[in-house]
């Protein structure tokens, strides 16, 4: 049957997509803090791995509704674009779960707490900003500026985190391998710092696009 | 009221935000010949967070303009992009600049000199190219470029040059490591201006 909802425009749909990509990215970060604060339990991928497969269905999800719908209230290459930057944060995470798992033995006792602490905050951002979607319009910008600033200055302050490390890596107190191996990690937990940050700019983008 | 001017096009402003984007770029390059030059001194980082901030302020700038000028001198995708390019030479400039000072005490005597001038070159290259931009002028556009292009080919071989030393059995295991990573961030400074400069090359043949 003809259906003119579905030609016309799916703006819930896609919005509850979206968030669902956010949450998700939330979930991988929030059990790789869970994994990180127990240093002496055994890390398992499945979790990790389950979280970037629900992301990735999502956004095959959002794919596909911007393919088989005609109207879009947010621009379709504004939606993917924020969906693939939502979907490269679990994908981050797992790739610094997967080496964790392989580099134990070097890095046993590493305090991540610093980071942890910053991906929370970043995820949380994200998730909040991209609920701000719903409401956008005039009047909603200052509001989405302040959110992506302090998501920047979460971003700023993951920068400062790494040269305090390095700065330890470099001292000559560790062993070559230790030093290449944790330096992998810290910047793969930058990384996802990053990817929260591009996730904030695309939402920001579409608040400023349509205010 | 309505502000035509605001929804036709602020051509000059975009250009000038350009040159400025590029002028930061080479106020870091600046900044990096100090520090790698100031053998015994304590250097800062006040000048490159500076030329790294004015550049991102000038990107945020642009960025918003491109979104609510209705009119844009060139197609916005190109300008996004270049702004985008001309930001990663500061920042990419900084990085190294951070890891270079907190590395110090492992690297005494570590030589970059063979790649400054090379930057220095790039930078300059660049900064004719964006100022090109404004005027449409194609003329030695394609010559720039191919300088470009070889000022990054050469970096390459600088790159594997100091590499092939670093690899080399007995070399101090974590200098080789600090030591590789500070001549990729330097190297990728010139793969920074070659991009920029493609996109300028770009953009300007498009137009002609």
């Amino acid at each position: 049957m003809f259906s003119l909802q579905k030609l016309l425009g799916k703006d819930d749909k896609f919005l509850g997509l979206l968030e669902g990509a956010a949450e998700e990215a939330r979930h991988s970060v929030q059990a790789l803090s869970r994994s990180l604060a127990t240093p002496d339990a055994v890390l398992t991928m499945d979790e990790f791995v389950q979280a970037r497969r629900a992301e990735k269905k999502i956004a095959q999800q959002i794919s596909e509704a911007l393919v088989e719908t005609f109207v879009t209230a947010l621009e379709r290459e504004d939606i993917e674009v924020l969906s693939e930057t939502l979907y490269k944060i679990p994908k981050t995470v797992e790739k610094f779960a997967e080496r964790f798992l392989i580099s134990a033995a070097q890095v046993k006792g590493t305090d991540f707490s610093k980071h942890v602490r910053l991906l929370d905050a970043a995820t949380n951002q994200v998730v909040a900003m991209v609920k701000e979607l719903r409401d956008i319009g005039e009047g909603r910008l200052d509001s989405i500026k302040a959110m992506n600033a302090k998501l920047q200055q979460i971003e700023g302050e993951a920068d400062e985190l790494i040269i305090e490390v390095l700065r330890d890596l470099w001292s000559g107190r560790h062993e070559t391998t230790k030093v290449i191996v944790l330096k992998d990690l810290y910047e793969l937990l930058e990384k996802v710092i990053d990817r929260c940050r591009d996730a904030g700019k695309a939402v920001t983008h579409i608040v400023l696009k349509n205010s | 009221m309505i502000n035509f001017q605001r929804i036709l096009g602020r051509e000059d402003e975009f250009f000038t935000l350009l040159e400025a984007s590029a002028q930061e770029g080479a106020n870091a390059v600046s900044a990096l010949k100090r520090i790698l030059n100031s053998a015994n001194g304590s250097p800062s980082l006040k000048d490159f967070a500076e030329a790294r901030r004015k550049d991102k302020e000038l990107t945020t700038t642009l960025e918003e303009m491109l979104i609510t000028t209705f009119v844009t001198p060139l197609e916005r995708e190109d300008l996004e992009e270049l702004g985008v390019a001309l930001y990663k030479i500061p920042k990419t400039v900084e990085k190294f600049a951070e890891r270079y000072i907190i590395a110090a005490p492992q690297i005494a005597g570590a030589d970059f000199n063979r790649q400054l001038p090379l930057i220095e070159q790039a930078i300059q290259i660049v900064l004719k190219m964006v100022h090109a931009l404004r005027e449409g002028d194609l003329g030695d556009i394609k010559g720039l470029q191919n300088q470009l292009q070889a000022l990054e080919s050469e970096a390459d071989d600088v790159l594997t040059e100091s590499l092939a030393k670093f690899y080399e059995p007995g070399f101090p295991s974590l200098r080789a490591v600090i030591l590789k990573e500070l001549s990729d961030l330097l190297e990728k400074v010139i793969d920074r201006c070659r991009d920029a400069g493609n996109v300028i090359s770009h953009v300007l043949l498009k137009n002609s």
